[in-house]
Formats: structure tokens, sequence, C-alpha cells
């Protein structure tokens, strides 16, 4: 195949759908014509003046080899047919073509669009790194280089989508991680048949184990301490390209309750504050569907002292209790939606016009009684305290059938619910590990890891949970006996 | 399969439901027989949707117990619901004439009522207590007289029985049950006496002073506080000015332990119940020299000599009652070999029971006087 100058860059013009932005700058160096072809909103121009064009003029000599060797740009690539040069293009690179030659060389001057590192909004903490992930990926590992100095931390490359291409890194500690897991995930990944993916948690639901319940199986998160630890602790990280919260793997029902500030924060609080927090949750799948059960068939429960106070307020409503409950958790429900979907200002306007506005006139006008307002208000913070969001969203939705449960068969529903609800839990999986692990399976030395937190001594071991190839940490025994020699 | 599981489930789940607000919440209820007719009242809640709650007592008389309910129900809007009943009074009439298992009987097999509901005798009338407006800062009869009864049964020397307490101590034998008795002073209902039950009928009262002794040789619980008057000349030694005969002194029991053992059974049944009490001194009616730990012996055993004296008294008021809430046919049944205690067999034995008491005060504090 012979190329001529001119059909060349025709062609690929016409690879790149004749992109406006594509420009072809042609310098005559040296007696030779040398061709630029990139397109412009992608790359950086001061780049491409001084150090392409620039260069080129300044060059006694010009050819391909010659330029691949002296250009000072760090990433080139030589390329050969058309189909090449024009994902480059697409890419940001640009791709000088010398008269003459078959071959050209393809230069990186691409310049990204990326936020400025910012704090954590989704998952703020009060104590501890504050920096999150962004969208580009190459800040991203950057960061997390920065937090793992471990020699044997692996970003293995994955490229999904095949349109849309998107770069996906596995990442985990080599000689901590289960091997299985890891193969698991990247088998997962390569067996993947998807035209693109928009963002990681759209990858995190292409790799679910069960696609039908209703629990969030892999925890999505954008601090990278958070990444960190877990990787240290023998779980792997999926990074995606275009995404600024990461996918961390093998996951529990209980890990999306925990928080980094539970490390950080001394044991006795941390142990203080997650029971709160399960309790919280608790309170918030079990409150209102108690109500409505209670009110309804089970009035003999009431303690004498209650009995008047629920019995004052419900006299005014002129619902049934199921129907009742149901109206003021959709209030709610509207009042988060609504908050989350408006700009920030108005959001907290919004809030407190809903909340207490609304809330006291549904109790005036007999809607609800004010037990209730107390009891959905209760459970609906009991939700947000749920450091992850999609589990909190899926705690908030798993009230819903509850209530119709408990308003069907009373307190008989409710526990039918419970039931159900274990039944499923029991059998779900993350990553083909067990969701319910430490609990079912029931490992002891883990729940030091997930339901109460010990103070930093006992922690010598990694949670068996994972699987790690090597689990042992630090002697705390060994630690002490240092300090004793120096004094 | 699943879905025929799940409508079954769904279509047969058609439980009554009993909405808060539509019950007509019976806090107390009370019995009394009037000739050849059943008496009733309960208080019910009504809820107010302005201003505070009030309670109503609704009243009927009928031939039957069932009927007496049918017209409760005719006259109120409300459900009669009674999972919330706190306490039942029983007529003295008809606890005396009747007995009042039966009453009771309907109680322990509704499901929705629990085993803690108080009973309590009403003397004369059960629908009177029922009736009174007096109930202190508690908004219904109900919750009051439950108060009431708890409060004196956990900390004072009054016998109170539970519907459990009541039909366990029906079924024992050689034991019978006993209840506290409400009587209206000034409209108000107050616990003057406890009634001491045959069986499910009513035989007699004690005074509280008598049912002191009753509970600490039924249960060894803490009974409270026990005024003992003691005579002059038992403790001579530490009278300042001789005025009057007798001397009173007020204890505050600290520590109790009770012990009845049968020490011979034939030819007739011996008990030895023996008293350990552990109190302080509350007062004392007249001044006394100052209690050291030489002369405080004089004290304890004059005290001593009137509670014998007194449990005694109790003892035998039982006896001719023929009534044994203390239990010793219990601790016979239990301490015999191979006896099947009939109730007659201890009727005829508990006549001739001889019960050796022996009282042993030991006062731990005289109270801080100057």
């Amino acid at each position: 195949m012979w190329f001529t100058k001119k059909n060349r860059v025709d062609d690929v013009a016409k690879l790149l759908a004749h992109s406006p932005d594509f420009m072809c700058r042609r310098i005559r160096c040296q007696g030779k014509i040398v061709n630029v072809l990139f397109l412009s909103n992608l790359i950086n121009h001061d780049h491409l003046q001084q150090n392409v064009l620039a260069f080129i003029h300044e060059q006694k000599h010009v050819s391909i080899d010659e330029l691949a060797r002296c250009l000072p740009i760090g990433a080139i690539r030589i390329c050969e047919t058309e189909k090449e040069m024009a994902s480059a293009i697409r890419d940001g690179w640009a791709v000088i073509s010398i008269e003459q030659e078959k071959r050209v060389l393809a230069v990186n001057i691409a310049e990204k669009v990326e936020r400025s590192l910012e704090k954590a909004e989704t998952e703020s903490l009060v104590l501890g790194p504050k920096i999150s992930f962004t969208e580009s990926i190459d800040t991203n590992i950057r960061i997390l280089r920065q937090n793992i100095t471990d020699k044997h931390l692996v970003t293995e490359k994955v490229e999904i989508g095949e349109r849309n291409k998107l770069e996906v890194r596995v990442v985990y500690i080599q000689d901590i991680a289960d091997e299985t897991n890891v193969q698991t995930v990247k088998q997962r990944l390569s067996e993947l048949r998807i035209d693109e993916v928009i963002d990681s948690s759209v990858l995190a639901q292409l790799l679910d184990d069960h696609a039908y319940t209703i629990f969030p199986q892999y925890l999505l998160t954008e601090l990278p301490d958070r990444l960190a630890y877990s990787l240290m602790k023998g779980r792997i990280g999926i990074f995606v390209d275009r995404s600024p919260t990461v996918i961390v793997c093998p996951t529990t029902f209980f890990s999306f309750f925990e928080t980094t500030e539970d490390i950080y924060l001394r044991w006795t609080m941390s142990t203080i504050l997650r029971a709160v927090r399960m309790l919280g949750i608790f309170a918030s799948i079990f409150l209102s569907p108690l109500y409505v059960a209670v009110i309804t068939y089970h009035y003999e429960v009431i303690p004498s002292a209650l009995l008047l106070t629920i019995g004052e307020s419900r006299s005014r409503v002129p619902f049934p209790p199921v129907i009742e409950a149901l109206f003021l958790e959709f209030m709610i429900e509207l009042l988060r939606e609504a908050g989350a979907r408006l700009p920030t200002k108005v959001g907290q306007t919004m809030g407190i016009v809903g909340g207490i506005v609304l809330g006291q006139a549904a109790v005036d006008a007999g809607f609800t009684s004010n037990v209730l307002i107390i009891i959905v208000a209760l459970s609906a913070l009991g939700s947000f305290t749920a450091p992850s969001y999609e589990m909190g969203a899926t705690i908030r939705i798993l009230r819903f059938p509850i209530i119709l449960l408990a308003a069907l068969w009373g307190l008989i529903g409710i526990f039918i619910g419970v039931s159900l609800l274990l039944i499923h839990l029991l059998k779900l999986t993350s990553l083909g590990r067990p969701y319910l692990s430490p609990v079912y399976p029931f490992r002891f030395a883990d729940i030091k890891y997930s339901l109460i937190r010990l103070p930093i001594k006992f922690y010598g071991e990694r949670p068996k949970t994972n699987r790690p190839k090597n689990s042992r940490r630090f002697s705390w025994r060994e630690a002490m006996k240092r300090k004793d020699l120096d004094e | 399969m699943k879905w025929l599981l799940m409508f079954t489930l769904l279509l047969s789940g058609c439980v009554q439901p009993r909405v808060l607000e539509r019950q007509g919440i019976i806090t107390a209820a009370g019995f009394d027989k009037e000739g050849k007719q059943y008496k009733g009242a309960s208080v019910m809640l009504s809820f107010q949707t302005t201003g505070s709650s009030m309670s109503e007592v609704i009243e009927a008389t009928d031939v039957t117990s069932k009927g007496v309910r049918q017209d409760l129900e005719a006259q109120t809007s409300h459900d009669l619901g009674s999972g919330q009943i706190r306490v039942a009074v029983y007529g003295k009439e008809l606890a005396e004439k009747e007995g009042i298992y039966p009453l009771t009987d309907t109680l322990q097999r509704d499901a929705n009522i629990g085993s803690l509901v108080y009973l309590a005798v009403g003397d004369p009338s059960a629908v009177d207590i029922i009736k009174s407006k007096k109930t202190e800062d508690t908004p219904d009869i109900g919750t009051y007289l439950y108060r009431l009864i708890e409060k004196n049964a956990k900390t004072e020397s009054v016998l109170a029985a539970t519907l459990h307490e009541f039909i366990a101590h029906y079924y024992d034998v050689g034991k019978d049950p006993t209840l506290p008795c409400l009587t209206l002073r000034d409209g108000k209902p107050i616990i003057q006496h406890v009634a001491l039950f045959k069986g499910d009928r009513y035989v007699g009262r004690a005074s509280l002073d008598e049912s002191f002794y009753i509970k600490l040789l039924a249960s060894g619980r803490n009974v409270g506080i026990k005024d003992v008057p003691l005579l002059v000349d038992d403790i001579s030694p530490l009278i300042v000015k001789k005025r009057g005969k007798k001397v009173n002194i007020v204890l505050n029991e600290i520590r109790t332990k009770r012990n009845i053992t049968l020490v011979q059974q034939k030819p007739t049944p011996r008990f030895q119940a023996s008293i350990e009490i552990e109190s302080e001194i509350l007062e004392t009616s007249t001044k006394l020299k100052p209690i050291t730990k030489d002369n405080v012996h004089i004290l304890e055993r004059a005290i001593e000599k009137q509670m014998k004296k007194e449990v005694e008294r109790v003892l035998h008021k039982l006896k001719s009652y023929k009534t044994d809430p203390i239990g010793f046919g219990q601790i016979y049944d239990h301490s015999v070999r191979k006896l099947q205690l009939t109730p007659k067999q201890w009727d005829k034995l508990y006549q001739d029971t001889q019960i050796d008491v022996d009282v042993n005060v030991s006062i731990l504090r005289t109270g801080t006087i100057d």
C-alpha cells in the first residue's frame, strides 16, 4: 500500500467522523513536509507549540526515528495503520507523519479535564483524612500509591466496554489478598460483554452475585483511607476511570455499617458508636411496623403509662394505622428525595419547611398522631446513620414491606418478615463469600472487626472473613518488649 | 407452589383487627352478687380528642356473668377489650358465698389478659370501689388500684396476689390464697385488711398488723415497718421516767430469715418456725436511756417476747378460720415421704398441728439521735 500525503490525512479524518476540531498542521522542515494531526479540543496547546512544533522546526535532520529518540515528551508510540492513528488522536494524542515515511509517531499531549481534589461529600468524617477520590483514574491511583507504599501493591489494568472503552484497575496486595477472590474478580471482568459502563456503581451491579436482591453486595467508597484499610486487610479494590467511587470486595453485610472513624476513635467510643448505629438501623426497620402492629392488633402490650398518650393522639386520626404510617413514611421519603434533587441552598429550606411545618400541620389537622411523627422521624434518622448511602437506601425501602406485613398479621407478620429477611441474608454471597460473616458462618475472632471494637493490641490478626494469605499483622508482645528495653 | 402458599397466607390472614382507639379499654372490673343477680362494673378509658382523657364506669346486672358482659357491651359504642385490665375486684359477699374461682378462671383463659392482674376483695361491695372517683393523679381507678396494691405489696406488709398466684395457691394442697381487702374511706379506696381465703372462698380477714407476720412466715420477703407494743416492766432498766404501762417501739426490718421445719409427724404434726429479724429502731413512744451494746439485749428480748406472743395469736386465728396461707400443709407434704396429701387430710391434720415459734431479734441500728 502506498500513501500519498493527501489521501492519508483524508482517511484519518474520515475515521474521526470528519470532526470539525480535527486539525492538520503542515510544516515544511529541511525540505520535508511534516504533518501534525490532532483534535484541538483534546490537547494542551502550549505543549503542542513548545514541545512539538517548535522542536520539529529546530531539528536539522527530520525522520520518525530521530524524532522518537529526541522528542521531549514522555509517552510516545509508533503507529502504522490509520485505525491506530485515529484511536490515538481520539485519546488526545498528536500524530506526526513525515512525507515518504510509512510509520508515524504518536505523542501524548492530551489535557484531561478534571476537578481538583476535594473533601469527601457522601462519606464525611469528623476525624481522619478528608481527601476523596476524583473522576480521573490516574489521580486516583496516584492517591492510592501515596496511601500504600507496600511493594506488593498490584494495580492490574483491564479494559472493558466494547464501544466506549473504559480503563478498570484491579488493585490488591499480592501477598495478602486471597488468590481465588482475585481470580474471580478478573474472570468476571474479562467475561463482561457490554458496550459501555458509565460508572463504578454500574460495574458493581454487573459484578453482582445476585441480581434480584435488595441488598448491595459491594461497598462503594470515595475515601482513599478506607480503601487502603480494606486492601491491607485482604480485600480487593476496583478502580473505574471517570468514577470517583471505588468498589471494595468481597463485602459483608456488617461492613456497610463500619466507618474508618471507628478505627480513628478510641475503642470505647467506637464500640458504643457501632452499637448506636446498629440500634438505629434496627429501629429504622422495625419501629413503624411495630407501631402499626401494636395499634392495630395488640393494644394489650402498651405500657399503661403510654396508653393514654398514644390513645389520645390516635383518637384524632381518621385512618387505620397502616394508612397513617404509610402516609407519613411516604412524606419523609418525599422530603428526602426532594432535598436530594434540589440545589443545596433550596434543599435546606425545604427540609425545614417539610420537616417542621408539614409535620406539625399534619398532626394539627388530625392526619397523623404525634407519636407516629416521633417514630417516623426516629426511623428516618436511624436509616441515615448507615455510613453507606446504598445501605441506607436499602434500609429505608425494607421498612415498607414489613409495615404491610404488620398490617396484615400484626406481630406475627413482623416475625414472618424478619424470618424471610434472615433466610435471604443467609443465602446471599458477595464474590462467592458469605454475606453475613462473621455472624454466619460464625467467626469469633472477626467480631472485633465488625460488631465491636477492641483496643488496638487485639488486632494482631487480619480478619479471617477475607481469607488473607498472610494473616499476621503484628505481635503486641514484641511491640511492647522493645519499649521495655528502652526504659 | 410459592404463589399458592402466598395466596393461602394472604387469604387466611383475616385476623380481626382491634384498633386501639376503637377499643373501650377496661382497666379494672368489679363483680358483686346481690341476691340472685350478678352485678358487674368496669372502668373504661375513653380517649378525648381535646383536653385530658377520662375514664367512664359502666354497670350492669344480670343473672349470669356472661349476661353482665352482654349488658356492658350494649352500653358503649366501643368494643370492650380486657387486654389492659390491671385489677379485678370481687365483692365480699360473692367471695364468701360462691367463691371466686369461676370468675378468675375466665380471666386466666383469655389470652389477652396477662396473668399479672392483681385480684382484690371489695368490702362490702366491689362495684362501689370501682365507681369511686378518687384516684389521686391517675386518670382511672384501675391504674390507681394497681399502683396502690403494687406499692403496698412490694414495700409494706400487705399480702397481695396476682391472678397467677391466686390460681396456683387455689390448686396447691396445703396453701391458701390471700388477697388485699379494699374498703372506702371518704369515698377513696384504701387497703385496710387482708382477706383470708379457704380455697376460693373468703373466710375472714386479718389486720395489716397481723398480715405482717403472715407475710413474714409465708414468704420471708421484705415486710416494712412494724409497731411493737412492749410492757414497761420488761424494759424497766431502760426507762427514764415511768409513765403508763406500755411503750411502743417502731422497727424497720432490714433483713429477715425465716425457717419452718416439720419436727414431728406423728401422732400430730409439729412445726418449728424460727424467725430471725435484723432491724433498726425508727421510733419509740417514750424517751429511753441511750441504747448501748450492754443494754440492747434487754430491748431485743422484750421485743422477741412480744412478737412471739403476737405470732402465736395470729397462728391461732388462722387455725380457727381453717385457712393456711403460710403453707404449713405444703411443708408437711414435702417433708413426708411417699405422701400424696389431699385437702381433706390436711384439713383434719391442721387442726391438731402444733407450731413452736422462735423469734430472734437483733437491733443493728438505733437511729441517729443526739
